[in-house]
């Protein structure tokens, strides 16, 4: 009797930004076997953990990373790697972790090298002139063995009362331990080894 | 022979003497006599209630001859009074008692000796003479209960519900930091262990949110009562806590046309509003009764002393209609009444991870929140309800027997929560759509006299069908279909020295949950589905459950002096039974407003209190003091508790947005005591009178061996009121100052909160007000200031506190026109 009232489910746009999978394509700048690792969270929001897979890459070398984002809750999975360029003006990726130095990291004995390898103009109009980094594309440089973490964050930072809140001082401030602006959209920490 | 000119509501002078509102003319026993002593003429009066023809003893006459000093005085046991002394011309009179409409009459004498009979009509619903209301939960019963009625109520208009109880001792609130919303914590429960009634309408909504207020506009109701305590027996599921009843004012029985046009302006947060209400009778059908009502609101976000609590704007709207035909034999009404509001969220909560939280938690001042400025727009993130209610009711005396009522109601409450998201994306992030047809059929027999005792009681059955749909691409709680039914008895055995009141009851509850196929393997590996009750489905899994439980009250009053009859003490063990709630057996997910994961257990069964509570109370002529001490045992207490985790995130469990502490639905013991104490003195002869309260909860996890989390912090107010005399034009003028004082919560574990709790707190406030009667009309004016000094505090029962301040200084001002324009009608 109820149920007669209410549309069934599925009669309605579900609308969410929600990401379930990220995934970290290396490509060696000079050739060679791609390396791809991801983390994982099949129930999203659930009770079973995410896991991340360890990432294993060899010394001296420089790699293309590509951030991949992905909601595979949805049916067929949803690709939020193209929303995200589609707003490139409020996001940013930061590539942190004590295995890390870069713009965002700032890690005393870091095994990797991270530099940013796009602008927002590569996906979007750039209407606030700036052409911050997105850091869907970066490039790697490994350095000396070792093993630690590398942390790759996802920020919206969408304008606040009117003004943009992404600036160049995003990267900045997380490498100084400061809290950015924004909020998190992705967080997630994966075991590096360089040998 | 009636003159009567009835203004159905509390109105003019000596309204409602309960409210401590009434600085009218000290009342004289039952025959008064005018100043001007001269004249000689006599004018005498039955008081009655409209439809039963009870005399009413304590009825309060104020009445003014040719113009002149207002007087008043008092009905005797029989409803009868007389007034000497009068001159010929015109006797003005306002006759009030605290549970029915005031009557303002206009009496020309011309004879040296006239009788009236003047009938008062009833606040609380229509009963035939035979039966004596057993539900009236408002007075001189062995539950601890308050009520907030007339003017009283008038002053919190315009606010919230939650808002509007907290003067009530024991009563305070779970503030969400939607809109400055929130939930009542009735003696330190909330949300599923607290029923609230709407013209005895379960009010069924998504309880189960931390931060979901109950979609309830207090701005309807004639009267607010609050039942402290377990009342499961008569009321049912989730009344294991407490009960708010919100009723609406009676439509009216004699023809006429009253109604109320109001407005009110806040300073902080900014904004107003206005609310109209119109009831019309009709003299050409006899019985035919109309009423519509409506209110809108608006406010900007408000402000804390330090900074703009950013996007906490509200939009808020009622409307309702409702149509009776009323006769002796039989009444019936019917009423649909829709309750709108957009609230926005805090920007000071917009979390999206651990990391984010713990960055913002205890910060003195919100990340971001700078430059923020009050705007009246509300952004993501919000919520948007709409709840509907339409309900019919009858009302039918069975001679010899007693009276039988009937109630039926259909609710539909229509929640969309907002989140901040990208820009391309316009609609909710989660919809839920809960569907409730009720029904009640009661019966009160009539009084049977016992010896030199009566017996006087109720009995009915209830039934429930409900139905929940959840729009959401996140696992959060199922989609359910839930069917329960009850029915209770209710005897008491009523003495002039003494009350014993024996209830029972028994419940049922089917419920069926229809888990996605996420969900349910979700919580199958992590084991917390039910399997003896769970099965693999086309789209995931069904879950039945079926509880049921019986509770019983037993309780008794005692009036132990012959010669104070003013002093009562009651007592009153209960035993009640509660279900558990849909997101105890099924959360997966992130908590809303938290960053936490929650998750259920399927394996969950029911919660029983046990609870035993005693009041003393005094009602003296110019003291009346109350005060009541409770304790309970609950079995099986829900508790939401962290549970460490193992894994590359231990003790968290990881997330795409980082590591989250998860909590888990787990049954424990608990035991809660407290007690409240007031206090109302009113200075013997003098404009001037002094109230007091103070209420005391702890609560403890006995597995855990700690405190329960959300228990409101020892409080502490007092009152001084100042009632300046009646003149022409005006009646009840008041000024008052109040404070407040909040405790520290140091009975609150620290390892299982986000934050220490915050420090004590002291709020100033103060307030007066003035009426303005009239020949067809009342003007209500008042001017309420609140945290004048500005205090910086955080509450701890107050999700905000975590993030932000709460509100600081504010004004509110009101002003509302009751009238009346009846027609004369001659016996």
């Amino acid at each position: 009797m109820t149920g007669a009232c209410l549309p069934a489910d599925g009669g309605e746009e579900q609308e969410t930004e929600i990401i379930s999978r990220v995934t970290l394509t290396l490509t060696p700048a000079n050739g060679g076997d791609q390396v791809t690792v991801m983390f994982d969270d099949p129930d999203g929001d659930g009770g079973v953990s995410g896991m991340a897979e360890a990432l294993l890459l060899p010394a001296g070398a420089t790699f293309d990373l590509t951030v991949a984002l992905l909601n595979g809750l949805t049916d067929p999975p949803e690709d939020i790697t193209r929303e995200v360029e589609a707003e490139a003006e409020e996001h940013q990726i930061l590539i942190s972790g004590d295995a890390v130095r870069g713009p965002a990291s700032s890690a005393a004995d870091p095994l990797i090298e991270h530099t940013y390898a796009d602008r927002e103009s590569d996906y979007a109009d750039d209407s606030v002139g700036e052409d911050l980094p997105v850091g869907i594309r970066n490039s790697v440089t490994t350095l000396g063995p070792g093993s630690g973490e590398l942390r790759v964050v996802l920020r919206h930072l969408p304008p606040l009362a009117g003004r943009p809140q992404k600036s160049a001082q995003v990267a900045e401030l997380a490498a100084m331990g400061q809290p950015p602006p924004g909020e998190v959209d992705v967080d997630v920490t994966f075991e590096l080894t360089v040998q | 022979m009636i003159w009567a000119h009835v203004l159905a509501a509390s109105v003019i002078v000596a309204a409602a003497p309960a409210d401590g509102d009434a600085p009218v003319p000290s009342p004289a026993p039952a025959t008064a006599t005018s100043a001007d002593a001269r004249c000689g003429y006599r004018w005498r009066a039955s008081i009655v209630e409209a439809g039963t023809d009870e005399a009413l003893a304590g009825a309060r006459v104020v009445y003014r001859n040719n113009g002149g000093v207002p007087s008043a005085a008092i009905s005797d046991a029989e409803g009868q009074i007389t007034v000497t002394d009068l001159c010929p011309g015109v006797l003005q009179m306002a006759v009030s008692e605290t549970d029915h409409a005031l009557v303002v009459l206009r009496h020309v004498l011309s004879e040296a000796d006239t009788h009236d009979r003047i009938e008062l009509p009833p606040l609380h619903e229509h009963h035939s003479s035979r039966v004596i209301v057993v539900h009236d939960e408002n007075r001189g019963k062995p539950a601890a209960s308050d009520a907030i009625s007339g003017a009283k109520l008038r002053r919190v208009r315009g606010r919230p519900l939650a808002d509007a109880l907290t003067g009530i001792g024991g009563v305070t609130v779970l503030r969400s930091p939607a809109g400055g919303m929130g939930k009542p914590i009735i003696r330190g429960q909330v949300g599923g262990r607290n029923l609230i009634l709407v013209d005895g309408v379960r009010h069924e909504a998504q309880q189960w949110g931390l931060d979901h207020a109950p979609e309830v506009d207090p701005n309807g109701a004639g009267r607010i009562t609050v039942v402290k305590g377990a009342a499961t027996t008569r009321y049912g599921q989730r009344a294991s806590g407490g009960v708010v009843l919100l009723d609406s004012l009676p439509l009216l029985r004699t023809p006429g046309t009253t109604g109320e046009v109001g407005t009110f302006a806040s300073s902080n947060a900014l904004g107003g509003g206005g609310n109209a209400r119109v009831d019309h009778a009709l003299a050409r059908v006899r019985g035919l009764a109309l009423r519509v009502e409506g209110n809108v609101a608006r406010h900007r976000a408000a402000l804390a002393p330090e900074y703009a609590l950013a996007n906490t704007g509200s939009n808020t709207w009622n409307g309702g209609a409702r149509i009776g035909y009323l006769r002796d034999a039989f009444d019936i009404d019917v009423g649909y009444r829709v309750f709108g509001t957009r609230l926005g969220i805090c920007d000071c909560l917009n979390v999206s991870s651990s990391e984010d939280f713990d960055a913002r938690a205890g910060a003195r001042r919100p990340p971001g929140l700078a430059d923020a400025k009050a705007r009246f727009a509300i952004a993501r993130a919000e919520q948007r309800v709409l709840h509907h209610l339409a309900l019919a009711r009858a009302r039918v005396p069975l001679p010899r027997a007693g009276e039988l009522h009937a109630l039926y109601a259909f609710q539909f409450d229509d929640r969309r929560e907002y989140d901040r998201v990208r820009a391309s994306i316009t609609g909710p992030q989660l919809r839920l759509r809960l569907a409730t047809h009720t029904g009640e059929l009661h019966f009160e027999h009539r009084s049977i006299p016992v010896g030199a005792w009566s017996l006087e009681g109720i009995g009915g059955v209830n039934f429930g069908q409900q139905s929940n749909r959840i729009t959401s691409a996140n696992t959060l709680i199922p989609d359910y279909e839930q069917t329960s039914w009850g029915a209770y008895q209710v005897e008491r055995l009523v003495h002039p020295r003494a009350e014993l009141e024996l209830g029972v009851r028994y419940d049922g509850i089917y419920r069926r949950a229809d888990l996605r196929e996420r969900d349910y393997l979700g919580q199958s590996v992590t084991g917390h589905i039910d399997e003896a009750n769970c099965r693999a489905s086309g789209r995931g899994g069904i879950c039945e459950h079926d509880f049921h439980a019986p509770s019983g009250t037993v309780a008794a009053l005692v009036r132990p002096l012959a010669k104070v009859p003013e002093l009562s003490w009651a007592i009153k063990l209960d035993s009640a039974a509660r279900t558990p709630a849909i997101d105890e057996q099924f959360m997966n997910g992130a908590a809303p407003s938290f960053p936490i994961i929650g998750l259920g257990d399927g394996h969950l069964g029911i919660e029983r209190t046990w609870a035993g509570e005693t009041t003393a109370r005094y009602d003296g002529a110019w003291l009346n003091v109350e005060g009541s001490a409770y304790a309970s045992y609950i079995q099986n207490y829900i508790a939401f508790t962290p549970t460490p985790q193992e894994g590359p995130c231990a003790p968290l469990t990881c997330t795409v947005r980082g590591p989250f502490p998860l909590f888990e639905f787990r049954a424990t013991n608990a035991r809660l005591y407290g007690g409240e104490l007031r206090f109302d003195l009113q200075a013997p002869r003098l404009p001037l009178s002094l109230s007091g309260t103070g209420a005391w909860v702890r609560a403890f996890d006995l597995r855990a061996r700690g405190f329960l989390p959300f228990i409101p912090a020892d409080r502490y107010g007092l009152v001084g009121r100042w009632s300046w005399p009646d003149t022409r034009a005006s009646a009840h003028g008041y000024l008052e100052l109040s404070g407040t004082f909040v405790a520290r919560q140091r009975r609150a574990d620290v390892a299982q909160d986000f934050a220490p709790a915050p420090r004590s707190y002291v709020l100033l406030g103060a307030a007066m007000g003035v009426e303005f009667p009239g020949r067809h009309h009342v003007v209500h004016t008042s001017l309420v200031g609140a945290n004048l000094l500005d205090a910086r505090y955080r509450d701890y029962t107050s999700l905000l506190r975590y993030f932000a301040d709460e509100p600081g200084w504010s004004l509110q001002l009101r002003v509302s026109i009751e009238f009346a324009v009846a027609r004369l009608r001659r016996d």
